[in-house]
């Protein structure tokens, strides 16, 4: 097997998906970023030349994949513009193993699962996350930073970015803050945009070195990277005590405008992260278990296997009543049972490289995860009476899956297949999935000062997601957009009333809509 | 208690209903209300008859019964995938490293068909007879022994739904009895199932009325 076919098919067994000519042609050929970066120069011969060189590793490329569609390995499935062809694996579900003189490579193809939504989502009614992959990757898995060695960690990184789909937190990241920290989230700040993936940082104030924290404040934020989010971890007595540090964080962050995710650890104790689908988190319960029974002995352990997301408003436009609502997602359910199924059966070959990390307590790993059902447009109504009536059928679903994964499990367990099935609520981030979710119809709450806490109409607003806080099990984010001019002791105080007053575990300061500028003041 | 039927879908409601009429109510310790016998003797004189009836009966219930499939990785593959805590195929084919069946029942019972010593276990008191441990196997050891140049086998069950989980629990012990006796060149046997709480549950009653119905 020549090298180019060799990494065509290469790249199709660490991900069976679509990918287009260029994709595939950037994944394969090392020089062809210097080749696209060439194509920008002003000097017209370097230009020319860097066109040809495309044209060639191009050709080189559309040689070897027509030879695997002629050999039925590949498949055609359209043409873009300018008449790129988009490729993918022509082979049913299951395994093929194609072998070509001394080399073998064995694809792999999820198995579909059964379906129980495929009307919904034919009717663009529900989606799931990531589909190609949706069976065969994890959705979000936490690493403990202290377990592993700072100069393995993006090793690590990179190999598990072949069996998660959406997020890899890293739990603990203030214990491996040194100079070299920022070249890793440097290195990833690339990966995760051609891979598609996010990175959670998370940061724990209990054991924080303030000089190099700032110092690494500062960097991040120079760099500011898109798919890669920090999530504070810290009560209100901790934000106080580290009052210089947070000021410094608000003004950097809200320079650059970047989020500023904080999480109550007084509410939760178990780590948050932000993937493209969603908020995703442990139970608190069972996230206990684990600090008192697993960790240590893994590297960290599995937060979401699959998602399935409905669109909830467009599911009511069409008159569906609340009883057609449970069933759906009953429906949802049993797809990810069955999808939970095939992942189980085909655990070693799918997460082999998380398996081998973990041994000899690789089922620990998986032991806390679970599943989501993530809600787009559920239409938060300035009329509480109209929340209260979504609250209502939420909490009644909810409780109907609740019982739904005990029954199967004990089923299952009677069986002699000792599974754990769990399914978690949650709300859906337009990154869910571009086309499915469409335009997002929701309350924005915009604050410019902390009196606007004490308004009737925030008030409300939040105090109704305190609610929804309470039926989204598997969690959920207040997102705040900081609008005006103003100190980062003001901010700070806002912050630290949403920590003491409302019970809202993780919420989001977008400084987006912010006109003018954050002062540090006390330093002026 | 002895029920003794030709066929396992026979076998299978005759002990529901026996059950339903002479089993004591309890509640478990996950409050569901439950009804008991102890120490059931099952007994299927053609297992191959009817096997697969039961689960075909299972799943077409509202909720999602596992598949054949699953159920057969479950007993037959000597793999332990890491999703499971436990699962029976390792415990007989690689348990710590001995495969039981072919590097024990195998040669012994071709060695010597009367042999009264083929047994396997699948119970690790190492790690299963531990406080902590949620989930350790219902099925705790299998006997096979050649009668009449058949395989019999018997298996003691320590918990057993017998509405949910037998019919699941059934298939499986006769795949492995089917794969034993190919293995033997012989014919398969009666089959024994010896639960030591053979229970149903109160929630299910409905359910069981009408399979005894039909």
């Amino acid at each position: 097997m020549k090298d180019v076919e060799a990494e065509i098919l290469n790249k199709f067994r660490n991900e069976p998906k679509e990918y287009d000519t260029t994709r595939l042609a950037k994944a394969i050929f090392t020089e062809y970023d210097q080749i696209d970066e060439m194509l920008k120069s002003s000097d017209k011969q370097k230009a020319n030349e860097a066109k040809k060189e495309k044209f060639k590793l191009h050709r080189k490329l559309l040689y070897y994949l027509n030879k695997l569609v002629e050999e039925h390995i590949l498949n055609v499935v359209r043409t873009q513009e300018k008449g790129e062809k988009v490729f993918a694996l022509a082979m049913d579900d299951g395994n093929i193993t194609i072998e070509k003189g001394y080399k073998k490579i064995t694809i792999t193809k999820p198995v579909a699962a059964s379906n129980h939504i495929e009307t919904y989502e034919k009717q663009g009614l529900m989606k799931k996350f990531d589909e190609q992959t949706w069976i065969n990757r994890l959705n979000a898995v936490m690493i403990e930073c202290s377990l592993i060695k700072p100069d393995k960690a993006y090793a690590i990184t990179r190999e598990l970015f072949n069996n998660v789909n959406d997020v890899i937190a890293f739990n603990d990241f203030q214990k491996n803050i040194d100079s070299e920290c920022i070249l890793f989230i440097k290195r990833l700040t690339q990966d995760t945009l051609d891979l598609d993936k996010t990175i959670s940082i998370i940061i724990n104030f209990e054991d924080i070195e303030k000089e190099s924290f700032k110092r690494f404040i500062k960097e991040y934020s120079e760099l500011n990277p898109k798919r890669i989010n920090i999530v504070f971890n810290l009560n209100s007595r901790e934000l106080q005590k580290h009052s210089e540090i947070w000021e410094n964080i608000i003004k950097e962050f809200s320079e650059k405008k970047i989020k500023i995710n904080i999480k109550n650890k007084d509410l939760n104790n178990s780590p948050f992260m932000i993937g493209r689908a969603g908020i995703y988190s442990f139970d608190e319960e069972e996230y206990n278990t684990y600090l008192k029974m697993v960790k240590g002995r893994t590297m960290g352990i599995a937060c979401s296997q699959s998602s399935i997301a409905i669109n909830m408003n467009k599911f009511f436009e069409t008159n569906k009543s609340g009883s057609e609502f449970r069933q759906s997602i009953l429906n949802a359910a049993k797809v990810l049972l069955s999808a939970n199924a095939i992942q189980r059966r085909k655990s070693n070959e799918y997460f082999r490289n998380i398996n081998n990390q973990n041994t000899p307590y690789a089922a620990d790993f998986y032991r806390f995860s679970k599943n989501y059902i993530r809600l787009w447009n559920y239409d938060w109504h300035k009329d509480i009476k109209d929340n209260e009536e979504m609250i209502d059928l939420l909490n009644s679903t909810k409780e109907l899956i609740e019982n739904f994964c005990i029954s199967e499990e004990t089923i299952f367990k009677s069986c002699g297949i000792p599974i754990r099935f769990r399914i978690a609520f949650s709300s859906a981030f337009k990154n869910f999935d571009l086309k499915f979710m469409g335009e997002r119809e929701y309350t924005k709450t915009t604050v410019k000062s902390i009196d606007d806490y004490y308004s009737g109409d925030i008030k409300e607003f939040i105090i109704a997601r305190e609610k929804l806080f309470e039926i989204f099990d598997g969690c959920d984010r207040l997102r705040i957009f900081r609008s005006h001019e103003s100190t980062a002791q003001d901010i700070l105080r806002e912050f630290s009333f949403i920590l003491n007053t409302y019970k809202i575990p993780f919420f989001t300061y977008d400084f987006s809509q912010l006109r003018g500028t954050v002062k540090l003041t006390n330093f002026m | 208690m002895e029920i003794k039927e030709k066929t396992v879908l026979d076998a299978w409601k005759k002990s529901l209903k026996y059950i339903q009429e002479n089993g004591i109510d309890f509640i478990d310790r996950d409050n569901r209300h439950c009804r008991e016998i102890l120490n059931l003797t099952i007994i299927v004189e053609d297992p191959e008859k009817d096997y697969e009836k039961p689960i075909d009966i299972m799943q077409q219930f509202e909720w999602v019964y596992p598949s054949k499939e699953e159920l057969e990785s479950i007993m037959l593959s000597r793999e332990q995938t890491a999703s499971y805590e436990y699962s029976y195929g390792p415990r007989i084919f690689n348990f710590r490293g001995v495969d039981q069946i072919n590097n024990f029942i195998i040669p012994l019972l071709k060695k010597d068909p009367t042999s009264r010593r083929a047994i396997i276990t699948l119970f690790d008191p190492s790690i299963d007879s531990n406080l902590l441990s949620k989930n350790v196997p219902s099925l705790l050891y299998i006997y096979f022994k050649i009668k009449e140049d058949k395989l019999a086998l018997t298996c003691s069950i320590r918990s057993n739904d017998l509405f949910i989980g037998w019919p699941g629990n059934i298939y499986q012990i006769i795949l492995l009895q089917r794969h034993v006796a190919e293995l033997l060149g012989v014919k398969t046997g009666e089959l024994t199932t010896i639960s030591g709480s053979a229970h149903i549950f109160h929630e299910h009653f409905e359910m069981i009325d009408k399979l005894l119905q039909k």
